[in-house]
């Protein structure tokens, strides 16, 4: 059980990449997600794993404010994070 | 989302032209993981763990998203008001939080599968494999 508690812990620790605002919403829903995803006997988040939760924590802070709830316009789109979308 | 009221597929359809398609679907080529996760959420609504899963079945372990990648692509699905969420559980002390498609979610994806299956439909004629079986 310890292992558990200390992988969701580490997993805690790399969703602070995401924002705030973010993590209220989602945190709990997205461990729900990680965990269920681990493997048996696991206790620290895969590389690979830390490195998804890195960038898209930056993508979405990097993404200003005003889109959170502005409706899409798609004339100036700019680069699009890893998982192929638009940042706005 | 005004324009998901056109309804792009039959508007192509009609026309055959290059130009609606552009307007229609506002420059973007859907990528390979939000055409994945929108299919995973087709048929019924699912949770976050559940679209994992399915998209990795849907692409033939393929694609096997992360739940980093799968949340931003799902907030940006959400803003562009393809996704919405269907409702929340508790299981396990751990919250479920279920997204299904909406009306212009559905509409975005027939117009994205009808563009890949036309593409592929000419890439198969053109390689002399007509009627789309290869092999």
């Amino acid at each position: 059980m310890t292992g558990t508690a200390d992988l969701e812990q580490n997993y805690r620790r790399w969703l602070r990449w995401y924002p705030k605002s973010f993590r209220r919403e989602h945190e709990t829903e997205m461990l729900g997600v990680l965990m269920a995803a681990a493997r048996p006997g696991q206790c620290r988040p895969a590389p690979a794993e830390c490195l998804d939760l890195v960038q898209s924590g930056l993508c979405l802070r990097l993404r200003p404010p005003a889109a959170r709830t502005r409706v899409r316009r798609d004339h100036q789109a700019p680069p699009p994070c890893r998982d192929g979308h638009q940042p706005r | 989302m005004t324009r998901s009221h056109r309804d792009p597929v039959r508007v192509a359809q009609r026309t055959g032209s290059s130009t609606v398609y552009t307007i229609a679907m506002a420059k973007r080529t859907m990528q390979e993981a939000t055409f994945l996760i929108l299919t995973a959420l087709a048929a019924s609504s699912q949770h976050g763990y559940g679209i994992i899963s399915d998209v990795a079945t849907i692409s033939d372990g393929r694609v096997r998203l992360r739940a980093g990648t799968l949340y931003s692509a799902l907030d940006r699905l959400r803003i562009d008001g393809l996704v919405e969420v269907d409702r929340e559980e508790v299981v396990e002390s751990r919250l479920r939080r279920y997204y299904r498609l909406t009306p212009a979610g559905s509409e975005q994806l027939a117009f994205e599968a009808a563009r890949l299956h036309s593409n592929a439909a000419t890439a198969f004629v053109r390689l002399g494999l007509t009627g789309g079986a290869a092999g």
